[in-house]
């Protein structure tokens, strides 16, 4: 299990693990548990700009598909292909193994506006999401 | 999600009590899955699952009369339902378009069970009670009855320690029998939607926890999990069964939606004018089984084309757990629709290679 001590959150349930200035995403554990069954994740091209809350990345289960936003701004500089040959790796490790990509941030401080493991939890037992 | 109006089902509690994720689906409470629709789907497929039913819509049609209304509203020939065998038919409107799929079972003695879509129960109530001029009395035995599927191979071994006084080896496919299972009166038939070999049974609702808990401990040792309506639906998709409501509907013929097998233009039915003059001028479309080559699962209402131009519509995909491939059910214009032709689905706005396919998409060996 992953430190979540070190991982920010967004309140549409992406995870955030900063290393210098790149920022690396995955989705929550709580996610990933509502998803049940990944099936498919599709991730954006390396190079591509993302805009902080705009749609990076697809993950559907058996029913449903559901996107995943950049929770920061910057340019895509990886993409975890083991995730795309085998989503259950998102399920399995939704905090180490299966995280989506990583973004080349452009202001370090957008990541202000996330939560942290323990007020992100508050978030879910509030309901409001 | 769920409303005021929505009912539960005699095992609603049961569901409960097993962990399951409970979703509103026409107007009842049901499981959408258990633990996982991929655990679910491939039990059902490997050893065996058990299915809450009760949704589906019972009614009683008998008397003098029952006969001759359902050969008229029906498209298949009732005369097939000789007492013990179920008869599938569509019944449609005067313009041929379909208002449900049912399965028919011969009682005997002028009586007969339909067993109808939960989604459209109670316009079919309606539509019978106002075309019956024949006089049948139509009977909602809706309440009465709560309805178990056990479905996939180990099927008949698991049901066979349930007490049931029928020998199971005996009864046929889309056959029936009404007897005891746990002690309990039940309507049992080798029948399902999963494309495995597999029961349904209707049962007294107040005895359907009871049936429920003792199919589902004695069928522990050989793998039986419950199985809720998310493996129901992946699990048909792959047999190649339409749903009504989602791949059929009021604005299609049997002609579109290739169940023309069941339909006996030799008789007269409701609607059988438009179906003649529509099978004499051609289809404009037609129900056809695509599977993915790009990447991308498809789903209800992605638009279909061919070199760029609208050809159809998706009305049921999904990602297939027993294939591992991506496959759908799209509405096409015939000159596309044949087996190998290739196509694009548009799937979130971009386009992804399918090619046409022969349904079902999975068989079971036998």
């Amino acid at each position: 299990m992953a430190d979540t001590g070190k991982l920010l959150f967004t309140k549409t349930h992406e995870w955030l693990r900063i290393e210098g200035n790149v920022g690396y995403v995955g989705i929550s554990d709580h996610a990933q548990k509502e998803i049940t069954d990944v099936v498919f994740v599709e991730l954006p091209k390396i190079g591509r700009e993302v805009a902080k809350e705009g749609e990076a990345a697809v993950v559907e289960s058996v029913k449903a598909a559901f996107s995943i936003y950049a929770p920061v701004s910057g340019k895509i500089v990886k993409a975890n292909a083991a995730v795309e040959k085998d989503p259950s790796i998102v399920n399995k490790s939704p905090y180490d193994d299966g995280w989506f990509f990583a973004i080349e941030m452009k202001d370090a401080k957008e990541a202000d506006t996330l939560m942290s493991f323990k007020d992100y939890e508050e978030f879910i037992k509030s309901g409001a999401h | 999600m769920d409303s005021a109006e929505d009912r539960k089902t005699p095992l609603y509690e049961a569901h409960k009590g097993l962990g399951a994720k409970i979703v509103s689906f026409h107007g009842w409470l049901l499981p959408i899955q258990y633990t996982s629709i991929m655990e679910e789907h491939n039990a059902t497929r490997t050893k065996a699952g058990l299915f809450d039913v009760s949704h589906l819509g019972k009614l009683e049609v008998s008397g003098k009369a029952a006969k001759p209304f359902l050969q008229k509203i029906f498209t298949n020939n009732i005369d097939k339902a000789v007492p013990g065998k179920i008869v599938y038919s569509p019944f449609c409107n005067d313009l041929g378009g379909i208002l449900d799929d049912v399965f028919i079972y011969d009682a005997g003695g002028d009586r007969y069970i339909l067993i109808v879509n939960a989604s459209t129960f109670e316009k079919d109530l309606a539509w019978m009670a106002s075309h019956n001029g024949e006089g049948a009395v139509i009977k909602n035995i809706n309440d009465s009855l709560g309805g178990i599927a056990i479905q996939g191979p180990a099927s008949e071994k698991i049901l066979g320690l349930c007490d049931v006084e029928t020998g199971l080896a005996a009864l046929k496919h889309r056959h029936f029998t009404e007897t005891k299972v746990c002690g309990h009166y039940a309507l049992l038939s080798r029948t399902g939607y999963t494309g495995e070999d597999g029961f349904e049974m209707f049962v007294p609702s107040e005895k359907s926890v009871e049936v429920w808990g003792r199919i589902l401990a004695a069928g522990k040792p050989y793998g039986l999990i419950p199985a809720g309506l998310g493996s129901r639906d992946t699990l048909r998709l792959e047999a190649g069964c339409p749903l009504y409501g989602t791949d059929t509907d009021e604005t299609k013929t049997p002609l579109e939606t290739n169940l023309m097998w069941a339909v006996d233009m030799n008789k007269d039915f409701i609607g059988k004018k438009v179906i003649a003059e529509r099978s004499a001028a051609g289809a404009k479309e037609v129900l056809a089984a695509f599977e993915m080559l790009d990447r991308a699962i498809p789903r209800t209402g992605c638009a279909v084309e061919k070199d760029g131009s609208e050809i159809g519509v998706v009305t049921s995909g999904s990602y297939s757990p027993t294939l591992k491939k991506n496959i759908g059910f799209a509405y096409l214009t015939p000159v596309n629709s044949a087996v190998g032709s290739s196509i694009d689905i548009l799937v979130h706005a971009e386009r992804k290679k399918a090619v046409v396919v022969k349904a079902p998409f999975y068989r079971r060996k036998k």
